[in-house]
């Protein structure tokens, strides 16, 4: 049995080597600086140290993809209960056309929207990232999906509690279902990590422009400087694992013992 | 809980309400009615001239202002700058006027074009049609542009796009150098290579920088056809890179005395006069000039007018007239064009090239005005154009380093570029 | 007692953003599927569409956008399966591993787009491993080879989205429910046929509808792979729209996306139906 696990945890281990490899490659990218240079640091020094502009890049783009990704966890456990739990007129309806939309991509509806933004006057600020950001419907039809298995007779039980509708998406309906709340949160922060064509429409100036805009395309001079940008974009994703792990595999266990 | 309820549902019916006013009231625009803005989009290079006329269109109209937009020149910047202006056009909110230039097919361009292929833009409904202006401007039955090069910017029998600048190349022939009497190129290589001038060799060596232009046009946009004739192509192929070997031994380390040159002011100021200008054919003896700077008015534009008349600066003699009118005035006059937009390449009518090749000699321009009748027409410079021209240089450099095959090198090159046309012409 | 309230309100949130941003802009693209011009539009009735049909980079994109699914979608579905329910078993180190399949979607594509040159370009470590071993070099990334490349990325990329939601939902699943199975002999495979598989039914078919989706967001790659006019295995449905948008004709765009959105309504309701049909046979199993 334990030599069952031991093959098992070598296969995962393999085959995460290989899924790794780009970030080796990007690490040995990262500290390689040509030929004649050979092994340096410069690249880490640049972006950590002498250039400010690539860390408040970071910092910037981590603050928006945390609001977006926060708004529409937010947002998507409401609904997702609504869809999920209650009757409204239309629901099947709108949950259909919801998970069409899902799959456009973004040149299909980019006009529109930015003649939208122009109206709302988001244009050249970085509400016009956020906010269509925070009411994609991927969150909501996933967590439809998801809330649909939480057995109705726990929110009857609330209900004679007395629990109003944010009560129970509150106590009853995210706890319940953690872990694929927390993996909402961590795949629509990672989708909106890499956002390039909206930026670069809506947003006037590069100073304003979030790090996947300078990640997306190859720049030959400063290749260890983008390697360098690169390993940091990996540290928010790290973190989130390592620190809400617990979140994430955690199942009803809670909920039934309490 | 009742209560609770009504409330929420009156607070979520306001902020649909407020929503839905905040959309319509951000819709009303606040119109400045004080001038006119005409927004013009050009690039460096053609910035001095189009900077005069916006000086003499404010100077004259005093309801206009020039708003002029140059397109950076680093990736980083125009990149997005260019995404950007495009979003806006399609949107209907973009620039009046497009005053924009072409490179060389040789040359490379970081962060793109605005109009990448005109051919393209013009069947996007983007471009605003002329034909209404220009059949009420005296200047098209007077005047002294060469109708061959207006085609190129036709579509659907339409004129939507105006060249203002071509480009071909001429062998600048002195005295002592024969007169090429072949009509195509392939019988310029024959009479070269028969030849003992080893000038005339050492020209059409240097001529494999230029594959793009070996045989034009390639595509017809408006048909959806590939013109490109893959076998007469690579049997010139063959050809000329046989040729080239055999010449190495000729030409190695010997200054280059002669070149096939574009017709610029480079030639004008290299050659002072007694040269006869013999325009280099094509394959199949078209001689076609490339355009190099353009222009065109937008679709969705509400000074269509303005901008057209602000296109003429650069052809008719306007700015001409309005200096003789007024050359006793002590003010300080108004610029004056002369007839060009491009500096740097030939202009699109004769009687410009005086004041372009800044007074060349008399021969000199009458040499200008013999090749410019000889012209066939012209083509945009366009995606295809620049892969192929790349692709024939890097198995130039494939056949004579690593001696690989002529006939399978050119064959590839060839296939590729034909599909390349045909993807350009059928999106 | 009132019956169960109105949930209108809860979702109403969401679904008014949903309107705003993309309902609405698609209605609008709509219309400009079926007009012409930029500045004063006419409409044109079907006649961006007929031209549609007939443009052939646009079948060939379909062509290709079909097969590239038709290859991804199963293969990514099925291995993140597996690799979840492998990682639900796992003890040690499921951070590490799922960390690992995630990564892929994080890393800049530039970076991933150089990692792949590296491999197998012209002047890549494949290339140099055949000459050794006596075969031909080639320039993969240029050739219809370049279609597996980009099949080979899109794995790589988003198996681990996959296993992240699959995971989610795996341990969403009581482990009594196991521990009862087990104690009826019920083996490995059982318990994941009677068990497993149904309560993953439902987001299964939801991440087929992802996967739909993420196929269509491979532009970026095959971009930088090929660029605008690359060979002709790897000219999906991006590049015609990308390719169209840069030359400013947002007509053909909008037929092309709302005959995309025709096409997946069928296929859609399809699969609607089917779900139906499986979501009755659970409530009774």
């Amino acid at each position: 049995m334990a030599k069952k696990k031991q093959k098992r945890i070598l296969f995962l281990g393999i085959l995460s080597l290989v899924f790794l490899y780009p970030v080796i490659y990007m690490l040995v990218c990262s500290v390689w600086e040509g030929r004649n240079a050979g092994i340096s640091l410069m690249g880490y020094y640049e972006v950590l140290l002498e250039s400010p502009g690539y860390l408040i890049k970071f910092w910037r783009s981590l603050g928006m993809c945390l609001l977006i990704a926060g708004g529409q966890t937010v947002l998507a456990c409401m609904a997702g209960t609504a869809f999920a739990k209650y009757r409204f007129i239309g629901k099947k309806f709108w949950l259909f056309v919801m998970a069409l939309f899902m799959i456009l991509p973004v040149q299909v509806t980019l006009l529109p929207n930015y003649i939208l933004m122009e109206k709302l006057g988001f244009l050249n600020s970085w509400k016009s990232l956020i906010i269509p950001g925070i009411f994609s419907p991927f969150g909501t039809v996933w967590l439809t999906f998801i809330f649909q298995s939480i057995p109705d007779e726990w929110l009857e039980a609330a209900r004679l509690d007395r629990a109003n509708q944010l009560q129970i998406v509150r106590y009853i309906v995210v706890p319940a279902s953690k872990p694929a709340v927390v993996t909402l949160f961590v795949l629509t922060f990672v989708e909106s990590w890499n956002m390039v064509e909206q930026p670069i429409i809506f947003l006037e100036g590069e100073l304003d422009y979030p790090l996947s805009v300078f990640l997306a395309s190859v720049m030959e001079n400063s290749m260890a400087v983008q390697s360098v940008c690169g390993l940091l974009c990996l540290i928010p994703v790290t973190f989130f694992f390592l620190y809400y792990h617990k979140e994430l595999t955690d199942g009803l266990r809670d909920i039934l013992w309490s | 809980m009742r209560k609770q309820n009504r409330v929420r549902k009156g607070v979520a019916v306001l902020s649909v309400c407020a929503l839905a006013a905040g959309l319509c009231s951000c819709g009303i625009d606040e119109k400045s009615e004080e001038k006119k803005i005409l927004w013009v989009v050009t690039e460096k290079r053609l910035y001095d001239n189009v900077n005069l006329a916006a000086e003499f269109i404010e100077g004259t109209n005093s309801e206009i202002q020039v708003d002029i937009q140059t397109l950076a020149e680093y990736k980083e910047e125009r990149e997005p700058q260019i995404q950007k202006l495009k979003t806006e056009i399609m949107a209907g909110k973009g620039p009046d006027l497009f005053l924009l230039d072409s490179i060389p097919e040789n040359a490379e361009r970081e962060g793109g074009f605005l109009i990448d292929n005109p051919y393209k833009t013009m069947q996007s409904g983007a471009l605003a049609s002329l034909d209404t202006f220009m059949e009420k401007d005296s200047y098209w039955e007077d005047g002294n542009y060469n109708k061959t090069f207006l085609k190129a910017g036709q579509y659907d029998g339409r004129q939507y796009i105006i060249p203002m600048s071509v480009c071909y190349y001429v062998l600048p022939r002195s005295e002592d150098i024969e007169e090429m009497t072949g009509d195509t190129l392939e019988e310029w290589l024959e009479q070269i290579r028969a030849s003992d001038d080893i000038r005339l060799k050492q020209a059409l060596y240097m001529f494999s920088a230029h594959g793009a232009r070996w045989m034009q046009p390639a595509a017809d946009y408006e048909t959806k056809e590939v013109l490109l004739d893959k076998d007469k192509w690579v049997e010139f192929s063959e050809k000329y890179f046989q040729f080239r070997k055999e010449a190495y031994e000729e030409i190695s380390g010997k200054e280059n005395e002669l070149y096939f040159r574009p017709l610029n002011k480079t030639l004008l100021a290299f050659y002072e006069s007694q040269i006869d200008l013999q325009v280099v054919p094509d394959i199949e003896g078209r001689k076609m000039a490339s355009i190099m700077s353009y222009g065109a008015v937008s679709m969705s534009s509400d000074r269509k007018k303005e901008a057209y008349d602000f296109l003429m600066l650069f052809l008719n003699d306007r700015t001409e007239q309005y200096r003789k009118k007024h050359a006793d005035d002590s003010s300080m006059g108004l610029p004056s064009l002369y007839g060009y937009l491009d500096g740097n390449y030939m202009p699109v009518q004769k009687t410009a090239f005086e004041q372009w090749g800044e007074f060349p000699s008399e021969e000199m321009i009458q040499e200008m005005q013999e090749s410019f009748r000889e012209i066939d027409g012209a083509y945009f410079l366009t995606e295809g154009e620049r892969a192929l021209n790349f692709d024939v240089m890097a198995g130039n450099s494939r056949v004579t380093n690593l001696n690989c095959d002529i006939e399978t090198e050119f064959s590839k090159i060839a296939d590729t570029a034909i599909d390349t046309y045909k993807m350009l012409v059928e999106e | 007692m009132r019956k169960r309230n109105s949930g209108l309100l809860l979702a109403l949130p969401a679904l008014a953003g949903f309107l705003v941003f993309y309902f609405v802009p698609f209605l609008i693209t709509g219309w400009y599927s079926v007009s012409f011009g930029i500045g004063k539009r006419e409409f044109v009735g079907m006649a961006n569409f007929q031209d549609l049909f007939e443009n052939e980079m646009f079948l060939l994109a379909v062509k290709n956008t079909l097969r590239y699914m038709i290859v991804t979608v199963p293969v990514t579905l099925f291995g993140a399966i597996v690799l979840s329910i492998l990682l639900q078993n796992t003890v040690r180190g499921v951070r590490f591993f799922q960390l690992s399949f995630l990564y892929p979607m994080i890393l800049p594509i530039a970076s991933v787009v150089l990692g792949v040159q590296f491999l197998w370009g012209e002047s890549g470590i494949w290339n140099k491993v055949m000459e050794l071993l006596g075969g031909e070099a080639k320039d993969w990334l240029n050739s219809s080879a370049a279609f597996w490349v980009l099949c080979i990325l899109y794995c790589w990329r988003f198996t681990g989205y996959y296993v992240l939601i699959y995971f989610a939902r795996l341990q969403m699943i009581p482990k009594e429910y196991y521990e009862y199975a087990m104690l009826f002999g019920a083996g490995k495979f059982q318990s994941f046929r009677h068990i497993t598989w149904p309560m993953l039914i439902p987001t299964f078919m939801f991440t087929i509808v992802l996967s739909v989706m993420n196929a269509f967001k491979c532009y970026r790659e095959a971009f930088l792979l090929g660029g605008n006019y690359p060979d002709d295995s790897i000219y999906l449905l991006q590049h015609f729209m990308n390719n169209n948008f840069q030359n400013l004709n947002y007509q053909k765009i909008s037929a092309a996306a709302v005959s995309i959105v025709a096409a997946l309504l069928l296929a859609a309701g399809v699969v609607y139906v089917l779900y139906l049909i499986m979501r009755r046979g659970k409530k009774y199993g």
